[in-house]
């Protein structure tokens, strides 16, 4: 039998089917957790997360929109706003600095291996955007967006007033979005 | 908040980051905003293609058991059982069954230890491979049908249902759906129950039978 589709899983998943909700888990369980990882940073934090992360997407399979974004995005929009929130309950973690550092050389470089292994137009243009925008800008947008970072957060991080984190995070992010959007008006 | 407030704010929302009574203020604005609305809606895209950048990483072994188990879901045994008829769902058109079953309620979803409910598919499909039509009924007061059109040409056309019931000559209005590049479904309540259902019938907009599911007699 071929592999079932992304939704076709979701659904299965989402009525309890148990070899669906394995394949379901399996399918995206490192995806979750190393987005998990990237936000909370400790490990144990990240597995509650990750895990949660599985029971809401089941809880709330019903309102999954296709019209959205894949079934891969909303997991991780979903890992997302349980890591911030598990981040605000508890003293966030400092970001590790290695991770991050291995993170930022990821998408920095255009032409790194992943890059040029990329099939995903789409993501190919994403990493471009980001390989184009200056360093300070990059790094602001990926503490907020990969690592849930507030801009308070990184105003500390980088030692530089709040409304400059706030600015870097916004042109960041404004122009991130209009490199989509010119992708868009392209078809 | 004003507009212009808000606006200042629209990447972190869009990133998930602003929390307490800002997101408080925040959301109210945008309650009450479409502008603005839109505008965090907009950004919100970047961001979420963002997330898809991070690091994969595998969790600690056992990671799938302890989803699994906190779901209720049966540890897999050999001996055990399943009902066959769950397996039907596995062809269903996701959108169209999720788009029901926030209709039909959580108490059917809590899988290993709920009954399974009774399901019957049927299907119309072309030698090709060109179109599938997907006719799903379950439920009980009230009976869901769910009829799935998945075409590979693209298609975009509205398309209207009826429901025949065991006995009678009648056929049961169901209501209309439109595909948009071939892919389109109704999740709608019947006034049939789920056994009483003999076939499933969708016409174009000229009023042309297009696809007729039968269910296998129960
Ligand atoms: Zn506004």
């Amino acid at each position: 039998m071929p592999a079932a589709s992304d939704d076709t899983l979701l659904a299965s998943f989402a009525l309890g089917d148990r070899d669906a909700a394995a394949a379901f888990i399996r399918r995206y369980q490192s995806r979750v957790y190393g987005l998990a990882r990237s936000m909370v940073v400790d490990p144990d934090l990240a597995e509650d997360v990750a895990q949660e992360a599985f029971l809401r997407a089941w809880r709330n399979a019903p309102s999954y929109d296709s019209r959205r974004g894949s079934v891969h995005t909303w997991m991780l929009v979903i890992t997302r706003s349980l890591a911030i929130d598990a981040m605000r309950l508890r003293r966030a973690q400092p970001v590790d600095p290695e991770m991050f550092a291995a993170l930022d050389d990821r998408v920095s470089t255009a032409r790194s291996p992943e890059a040029a292994a990329e099939t995903n137009d789409e993501m190919r243009e994403l990493r471009e955007a980001l390989a184009t925008l200056p360093p300070e800008q990059r790094q602001a947008l990926l503490l907020a967006g990969l690592c849930g970072r507030t801009a308070a957060e990184i105003s500390e991080i980088e030692s530089i007033p709040l409304g400059t984190a706030k600015t870097r995070i916004r042109t960041g992010l404004a122009k991130v979005r209009s490199s989509m959007a010119r992708r868009g008006s392209d078809q | 908040m004003t507009c212009a407030e808000l606006e200042g704010l629209a990447a972190e929302l869009a990133l998930g980051t602003v929390s307490g009574a800002e997101r408080a203020g925040a959301l109210d604005h945008l309650a009450g905003c479409v502008a603005c609305r839109e505008l965090v809606a907009d950004l919100a895209q970047a961001a979420d293609r963002l997330l898809l950048l991070a690091p994969a990483a595998e969790p600690p072994p056992g990671f799938e058991s302890k989803v699994l188990a906190r779901m209720g879901v049966a540890v897999p045994s050999r001996h055990s059982h399943r009902p066959r008829r769950r397996r039907v769902l596995a062809g269903v058109a996701a959108a169209a069954l999720v788009a029901a079953m926030s209709a039909v309620g959580a108490t059917w979803l809590s899988g290993g230890t709920a009954p399974a409910p009774e399901i019957r598919t049927a299907l119309a499909s072309d030698a090709n491979g060109h179109w599938t039509c997907r006719a799903v009924v379950y439920g009980d007061k009230p009976t869901w049908l769910v009829v799935s059109l998945d075409r590979t040409d693209g298609l975009s056309a509205a398309f209207t249902v009826d429901a025949l019931g065991v006995g009678r000559d009648t056929p049961v209005p169901v209501g209309s759906f439109s595909i948009d590049q071939g892919h389109g479904s109704l999740a709608i309540p019947v006034g049939l129950a789920a056994e009483d259902l003999r076939s499933v019938r969708v016409f174009d907009a000229g009023g042309r039978l297009r696809y007729e599911m039968t269910f296998p007699v129960t």
